[in-house]
């Protein structure tokens, strides 16, 4: 395979168009000296006038008008869709969205009530480590320690007389 | 609108405004190439000429996002090639049925009859018309990216830039391509090129 640049730009050039009769006498300079690169690029040129002379596909004559009523069969579907569509096909996925987001918030209250709580539950333990519960035998005279403050004032009278 | 805007896109201006003429115009212009890709893409004249036309009408719906700086062809093109990509995919998933399956009520006849593509051609040699099987026959076992390399190449509206573009790859990419494709074609036509049995007849 011929690398040199100017070949290489003249053979993609091929690839595109026929060649003007300037670029094919640049081109056959190169082959000129090299009978191998010559055979190359008679194989290559055939097969370019090979794929141009490819016969067209065939087109419909009322191919266009064809187009056109399609377009126009879009366009009158397209004024009579309403805006808000009833359709299951268009209810369905939002309606899975809304449940899958309630969804997902309400996991996320829960997860944090839970956390709440737990935080809560490690204050309160915390605090009775720092002050340990009163001993229970303390509280059994709880009830007379608490009637000595509904005892009646001192007579201050009387106590001044007894000085 | 500037002076120097492509004919393409300011009839896409007039067709982002709902113009059908302007469409019109664009699909006359356009209609045969895109049909050829298509054709020597699905091998099925009605499939092609389906797809063909569904291009255009989703050039009609892709309207309203086209941008001025974007080549008409190039977009065209880009459109007609994924439309094709998902038709390969879509039958790839789906197989069609066999075309040699009989016919349910008449037996001696296929299912499936197919005009013969040759038959637009009722002048040409027999000669030619083993070499333009053969030519399709080659191009049609092309992988797709390298076939639709090739057909691209053939249209002078698109650059090499613009065929890189459509087949969203890089330059030398798409040359290389365009060079394998060319060479597996060579190898397997070469009997016939270097016959010289394709100069007998004219287009």
């Amino acid at each position: 395979m011929n690398h040199d640049p100017a070949y290489n730009r003249l053979r993609e050039l091929n690839w595109r168009r026929k060649l003007t009769a300037a670029e094919e006498a640049e081109l056959r300079a190169y082959p000129a000296a090299n009978s191998e690169a010559q055979a190359e690029w008679e194989t290559e040129a055939a097969l370019g006038e090979v794929l141009d002379r490819l016969p067209e596909a065939p087109v419909p004559s009322n191919f266009t008008a064809r187009v056109l009523q399609a377009v126009e069969r879009e366009t009158a579907a397209r004024a009579r869709a309403p805006r808000w569509s009833w359709s299951w096909r268009v209810l369905l996925p939002r309606a899975a969205v809304v449940v899958a987001v309630a969804g997902l918030g309400l996991f996320a209250s829960q997860r944090y009530e839970v956390a709440q709580r737990a935080r809560l539950a490690r204050n309160v333990v915390a605090v009775l480590g720092a002050q340990p519960p009163p001993n229970p035998q303390d509280l059994a005279d709880f009830e007379a320690i608490r009637r000595l403050n509904k005892m009646p004032p001192p007579d201050e009278e009387l106590l001044a007389l007894l000085k | 609108m500037p002076a120097d805007l492509d004919p393409d896109a300011a009839l896409m201006l007039r067709v982002k405004r709902g113009d059908t003429a302007a469409l019109a115009q664009l699909v006359d212009k356009y209609k045969q190439p895109v049909m050829n890709l298509a054709f020597r893409t699905l091998r099925d004249a009605t499939e092609a000429e389906d797809l063909a036309q569904n291009v255009f009408v989703q050039i009609f719906k892709s309207a309203p996002r086209y941008r001025i700086s974007a080549k008409f062809s190039t977009w065209l093109f880009t459109i007609a090639r994924n439309l094709c990509l998902n038709e390969i995919r879509r039958r790839a998933l789906h197989p069609a049925e066999s075309l040699d399956a009989p016919h349910p009520e008449h037996e001696d006849q296929p299912l499936h009859q197919f005009e013969d593509q040759k038959t637009f051609l009722p002048h040409e040699s027999l000669l030619h018309r083993e070499l333009e099987r053969k030519i399709e026959q080659a191009l049609a076992e092309l992988p797709e990216n390298q076939r639709t390399a090739i057909l691209l190449c053939r249209q002078e509206e698109l650059s090499y830039e613009e065929i890189a573009e459509v087949l969203d790859c890089s330059l030398s990419a798409t040359k290389s391509l365009i060079h394998r494709g060319r060479e597996t074609l060579k190898q397997k036509l070469k009997p016939y090129l270097r016959s010289g049995a394709w100069k007998e007849t004219d287009k």
